[in-house]
């Protein structure tokens, strides 16, 4: 494990100076996945709406990660993923096509860290779904370097904390069969918020054994170090869980419920969470609710909005951007939506922040 | 759960004008009947908050709610739960009245203010756990759950009317395609008669999954206090009254004779004839209970599959693309 501190400490120190940026693009400040007719894209989009550059993958994606500085997006499959492609946003090129070690599978979600330097990738193995961060160095040609340890079952999202050493794991707990999305282990499933250092784990959350079946499956982080956890209920929805975690590292979960029949209405799905831009209140995606809920950053419901096949979400500095399956977005301030565009498009499940 | 099943409309022949007859002749009727006794209901229980007194009135509201459950359109698409917040396996029911009544909480005294209340504790499923659950129910006519009831029954009736005014001046205009496509959409009886085939079609899915399948369990673990209803023993009555609404439904829809439907509804008449337990708790020591059960499950499918082939196929309406499908 030394090595590979001191292999990130060198990164670090190496980190060259970009010459092509993401300005050479059309300055996006998001990527989304998308279908687009039959076919499937990555899209570029920026604070106002409008798609910055859009380039072909080759099956449905899901979520994606954007290089800090280069105009290079990581584009993961839907899970199992059979790909993970390098994408030189300016030409489209695919510059890499990523290639789990054998038995593996990626499962949907990644990031870069170190400026750039280093790509985190969510990955299980096929046969048990035991969770690894595959680590890819990415300035060097993402040679696969190693993996860590997620220490749970179906990982999904990922995300840094703002220390820049810790990371934080949604272990959704499920095992699927190793060549599809079948789901083995419902009954005994244990999802788990797992902290990380890139030298193990440092800490480890679990829910109430009546909330066992609640997948823990995406992520936001604020500056100090709160962590939102949006959840999916696996099983009968009328059991109406609260579908938001928040926690801090030191503190207690708090679960977030809203009233029963707001509840009722997300069928106990979120698809995506972020913080709003001031950081004082979080909120879920529910496309089967076709509706956003918004909380407290202590856990207190604020209040719907409706919107069709929602799920897209992430943060703009005066609340949020929403994105659907109908192709608009839409920026949410206070919970009301403001029509930003409509594309000819159908936005697939995740905005990410560049 | 709603299951939520999109249908693509291919109509093969065109759409009967039997629309109008269904809301008409049996939709706008049976809100109404339901409005007054839910009136009757609440005025009942001002005069007399005794369980012995209200039980019979709750009875016959719950018979009416049957007759429309499964139409969660219009005023009731977001409504059905003010009427009926079933199922409740965490225990907000028992939680939120417990609560109310260890505070003797001023708001069983306002009207307006209990019209915001927790789903919890309003509508048919709070009503019948204090007046049939031995938690709730020794109370007096000087306690605030009696108190508490009257509010209750009041605000139910209120919501009730809330919802059988919104059926009649707004969404059955809607649906007899008088929308003036500002305010209003312009939905065409194509349109309409599939909604409401839909209606039927997942109400009866609805019905095996909540109302059989639910307490069915599996046959090492019965689970009958998932029945719906279970305390004011309607459990059977609840699926027989559902499937008769929604049958006639079917009927009206399509202006035809439906013998397979029929047969079907036909037999699950004769497999409830032979329940012995109205409220299931049986089906835990009684595997021939347990089986009747699973029988009744089967035979509502059938009604399903009768109501599929005799109307879907008919009128070339069949299932299309299921937008339910995550990560």
């Amino acid at each position: 494990m030394a090595n590979r501190r001191q292999f990130l400490t060198s990164l670090l120190a190496a980190s060259a100076a970009p010459t092509i940026s993401w300005a050479s693009v059309g300055n996006p400040s998001f990527i989304a996945a998308a279908k687009v007719g039959d076919d499937y894209a990555l899209c570029g989009i920026t604070d106002t709406g409008q798609i910055a550059f859009q380039v072909p993958l080759p099956a449905r994606g899901h979520a994606g990660a954007g290089h800090p500085t280069k105009p290079i997006a990581v584009a993961f499959a839907r899970r199992p993923g059979t790909f993970a492609l390098v994408i030189d946003c300016l030409t489209g090129a695919v510059m890499q096509d990523l290639t789990a070690p054998t038995g593996r599978s990626f499962s949907g979600h990644g990031m870069f860290l170190d400026d750039g330097n280093l790509l985190l990738t969510t990955e299980q193995i096929a046969e048990t779904s035991e969770g690894f961060l595959g680590l890819w160095d990415a300035s060097d040609n993402f040679k696969r370097i190693g993996a860590i340890p997620t220490h749970g079952l179906g990982p999904h999202d990922v995300k840094l904390l703002d220390d820049g050493a810790t990371l934080v794991v949604a272990n959704g707990g499920i095992h699927t069969d190793a060549f599809g999305r079948t789901k083995l282990n419902i009954e005994t499933m244990r999802p788990n918020l797992a902290y990380l250092s890139i030298d193990g784990l440092l800490d480890m959350v679990e829910l109430d054994p009546e909330l066992s079946k609640n997948s823990i499956r995406h992520l936001a982080v604020r500056p100090d170090g709160l962590v939102g956890f949006a959840m999916q209920w696996q099983a009968d929805p009328s059991f109406l869980p609260p579908i938001l975690g928040l926690h801090k590292r030191g503190s207690d979960v708090i679960l977030a419920e809203a009233p029963l029949n707001e509840a009722f209405a997300m069928q106990g799905y979120a698809g995506s969470i972020a913080f709003s831009g001031d950081g004082h209140e979080i909120a879920i995606s529910s496309p089967k609710g076709g509706r956003l809920h918004r909380f407290t950053d202590t856990g207190e419901f604020i209040g719907a909005t409706m919107q069709t096949d929602v799920c897209g979400l992430v943060t703009l500095p005066r609340g949020y951007m929403t994105s659907d399956g109908y192709g608009h977005i839409a920026a949410m301030e206070n919970g009301a939506l403001r029509h930003l565009a409509e594309h000819p498009v159908n936005w697939d499940n995740h905005i990410i922040a560049l | 759960m709603i299951r939520a099943t999109l249908f693509t409309i291919a109509f093969a022949t065109p759409a009967a004008a039997n629309v109008d007859s269904l809301l008409n002749d049996y939709i706008l009727p049976s809100w109404d009947t339901f409005a007054a006794s839910a009136a009757t209901m609440a005025d009942a229980t001002a005069a007399d908050c005794s369980p012995e007194n209200v039980a019979p009135y709750y009875n016959d509201a719950f018979d009416h709610w049957l007759n429309v459950r499964n139409l969660k359109l219009g005023p009731t698409e977001n409504g059905t739960l003010n009427i009926e917040f079933w199922p409740d396996d965490r225990g907000f029911i028992p939680r939120t009245l417990a609560d109310l009544i260890a505070d003797q909480d001023p708001i069983a005294y306002d009207a307006d203010e209990y019209a915001t209340m927790s789903i919890a504790a309003r509508g048919l499923m709070s009503i019948e756990m204090l007046v049939f659950d031995d938690r709730f129910n020794g109370y007096g006519a000087d306690d605030y759950t009696c108190d508490l009831l009257k509010q209750i029954t009041a605000d139910f009736s209120a919501e009730v009317a809330r919802q059988s005014n919104g059926w009649a001046n707004d969404y059955a205009p809607i649906m007899l395609g008088e929308g003036d496509g500002v305010s209003t959409p312009v939905i065409d009886e194509e349109h309409a008669f599939a909604t409401f085939y839909t209606q039927i079609v997942s109400g009866l899915e609805n019905l095996t999954i909540q109302n059989v399948n639910r307490p069915l369990g599996t046959f090492d673990r019965p689970r009958e206090t998932r029945a719906n209803a279970w305390r004011s023993d309607r459990a059977l009555r609840n699926i027989v009254l559902s499937a008769d609404a929604m049958v006639e439904q079917a009927h009206l829809l399509m202006g035809a004779d439906l013998p397979a439907t029929t047969a079907a509804l036909g037999e699950l008449h004769k497999t409830a004839d032979r329940v012995t337990d109205p409220s299931f708790a049986n089906i835990e020591t009684d595997t021939q209970a347990w089986l009747l059960l699973q029988i009744m499950g089967q035979n509502v499918d059938a009604i399903g599959a009768g109501v599929s082939n005799e109307i879907g196929l008919v009128m070339g309406i069949s299932a299309g693309f299921n937008a339910s499908d995550g990560d």
